[in-house]
């Protein structure tokens, strides 16, 4: 599946706000911990804010995975598509 | 009730009788629920399928998985067989399960889902399911054959590899500890606790686990710790109670401002602000302006919501003014896994500012001349497992040293004021200790480098990262990027959350070790920020 260039650029916005750092700077397959010193519990905000924004519910054994925009992209479009892989 | 408790499982087996049909645990998905008739059945049956392994009495059984209905029903089976239940938690690195299992020398592992390959993976143990205990075809055990001094439970307080340290509790002095909590503070049935914290911790295992269960409440699992997921399940689950953590609490706090500015309760540019200016811009505003916040709060975690009780870390002084006026009772509470773990608990609103409550019914605090809290009950623990000196220097004519300073005031408030070990207690609650972070950040750019706890603005320390330059022309950028490189390098919970540069020579012991102590004192003379 091609990855849809909105809802990364979205998932992007949503880093940026939790993070308070400019994201569209990053690569998609950069980790957010490395690369944006984001925390566990910024982490946790951003999959809050991914499931809000999206109207989505992450996978639980997966949330540990999703530590890049381009993960956490693909997930959410595997998800609106109704199902996971 | 709590007097006929002789070992740990009594609690599962007076509450069958006591509160039968009642929801005992559940999970968050509403899937896996257990009534305190079920729990007791299945912590018999499994007893008899850990005691069917051949296992002598009070070996030691790894628990390596995540706060669950499985979880507390493992640990329950494990003490009721006569074993030794080693708790650690699920998200904790396959290498820190092995060590812990071979420092333990545990003879089994109990183990969930995700944690189940890393368990299979430590060798000459045997490695079981939830599912594998509770098969059918194993004779359950009616009765405990585990005595009331014998330990329950060896509990790690030390996270590294490299220098364990477990505390070894025993059924007393966990019964005594739960007894003291119980007279001041009782669940009452149909009370419903929201677990969010891992109950291989002492804090959760007694306060979250068992006084809960022995009070005919219910246990609902958060699993994972999406705010806005545990906002859904408080408002679903009629949830009454949470224990938390800090920084937890200001996750949760947030995700509450987001559906309150998204709902139009309050402006959008609240989002922004900090909790410092929301706590002040609410105090300024009047009595039915304030009556609207709270309704609007109260729709958003459930009108049965009402106490939140933070334990591990200091609370930052703005939540102290914010939370009863939205409507949520704050308690706080000191201990240490060593004490068993409980030590003082109050309400926040009754409690003079600063202080952690009173000292808990059976239990003696004083503050010796050097300013430490020394502690005496039946709940200190037996002491660290192999570790004779360890426990020597802690435990001293039967009063535990806690490395913290305080104070106790006339009224009989206790103050921690300070700690006299080095290590640090971050704003989630994790220990962790200048040796175990300084190996990751050498370079060639420092002439020398340690690591302090500065003083952060919610009162809790933060590990920061002190370099003397090895030149004086290199740049602070230079360093800076040096610092960064090296902090992606490190395990998560030993990174540095940022770095100072330190202007002149470190000061050093005449073998020349860096002297934290007068280096933390001179930084936080200067007024260092976190």
């Amino acid at each position: 599946m091609t990855r849809s260039p909105h809802i990364e650029a979205e998932v992007r916005a949503l880093i940026s706000e939790i993070a308070r750092q400019d994201a569209s700077l990053i690569r998609s397959d950069e980790d957010l911990v490395e690369r944006l010193g984001v925390d566990s519990l910024q982490g946790l905000q951003i999959l809050a804010g991914v499931e809000k924004h999206f109207d989505v519910r992450l996978p639980d054994d997966d949330l540990v995975h999703l530590r890049t925009v381009g993960r956490i992209a693909d997930r959410v479009q595997q998800l609106q598509h109704g199902g996971r892989s | 009730m709590t007097r006929s408790l002789f070992t740990l499982s009594d609690i599962a087996r007076t509450g069958a009788g006591r509160f039968r049909n009642a929801t005992a645990l559940e999970d968050a998905r509403g899937t896996h629920r257990l009534t305190y008739g079920e729990l007791w059945a299945c912590v018999q049956t499994s007893a008899g399928v850990l005691r069917a392994l051949g296992l002598a009495p009070r070996d030691r059984v790894l628990l390596y998985m995540d706060g669950s209905p499985d979880w507390i029903t493992a640990f329950l089976s494990i003490v009721h067989a006569g074993l030794v239940a080693v708790p650690i938690p699920g998200q904790a690195p396959p290498e820190l399960a092995r060590a812990a299992a071979w420092y333990a020398e545990v003879k089994a592992c109990v183990c969930g889902e995700s944690t189940r390959d890393a368990g299979s993976r430590i060798s000459a143990v045997r490695c079981l399911t939830p599912a594998a205990l509770v098969a059918s075809d194993a004779s359950p055990v009616p009765v405990t054959t585990a005595t009331p001094d014998a330990t329950a439970v060896l509990v790690f307080t030390s996270g590294s590899t490299s220098n364990p340290r477990a505390v070894a509790l025993s059924h007393d002095n966990l019964l005594a500890n739960l007894r003291s909590l119980m007279e001041v503070r009782r669940a009452r049935e149909g009370e419903a606790l929201l677990s969010t914290l891992p109950p291989s911790h002492a804090f959760e295992l007694v306060a979250g686990q068992l006084a809960p269960l022995a009070a005919g409440a219910r246990i609902v699992y958060a699993g994972t710790l999406l705010p806005n997921r545990l906002v859904e399940l408080m408002r679903g689950r009629a949830i009454t109670r949470i224990l938390s953590v800090p920084s937890l609490v200001e996750v949760l706090a947030r995700e509450i401002l987001g559906i309150l500015t998204a709902g139009g309760t309050i402006e959008s540019t609240c989002r922004e602000s900090t909790i410092e200016d929301l706590a002040s811009a609410f105090r300024r505003m009047e009595p039915p302006e304030q009556g609207r916040i709270r309704r609007a709060v109260r729709n958003c975690v459930g009108p049965s919501f009402r106490n939140l009780v933070v334990g591990g870390a200091a609370l930052g002084p703005v939540w102290a003014d914010l939370l009863p006026g939205i409507g949520i009772e704050l308690e706080v509470g000191y201990g240490l896994t060593e004490a068993g773990p409980i030590v003082a608990v109050g309400f926040e609103a009754e409690c003079p500012s600063g202080s952690v409550g009173r000292p808990l019914p059976g239990i003696s605090v004083r503050v010796d001349v050097h300013g430490e809290i020394l502690v005496r009950s039946e709940g200190v623990m037996q002491g660290y497992f192999k570790d004779a000196a360890g426990s020597a220097a802690a435990l001293e004519d039967g009063w535990l040293r806690t490395g913290d300073c305080g104070r106790l005031d006339d009224e009989g408030f206790l103050f921690v004021t300070g700690r006299l070990k080095e290590a640090i207690v971050t704003a989630s609650g994790e220990t962790v200790y200048p040796d175990e972070i300084e190996p990751f950040y050498s370079s060639a750019l420092f002439a020398g480098h340690c690591v302090v706890p500065v003083r952060g603005r919610d009162g809790n320390d933060v590990p920061t990262l002190v370099v003397e330059p090895a030149s004086t022309d290199t740049s602070d950028a230079e360093l800076q990027q040096a610092f960064l490189a090296l902090r992606a390098a490190a395990p998560p919970r030993l990174r540095a959350a940022s770095m100072v540069r330190y202007a002149g020579r470190f000061p050093r012991t005449a073998l020349g070790k860096i002297r934290r102590r007068a280096l933390a004192d001179s930084l936080a003379r200067e007024g260092v920020p976190a």
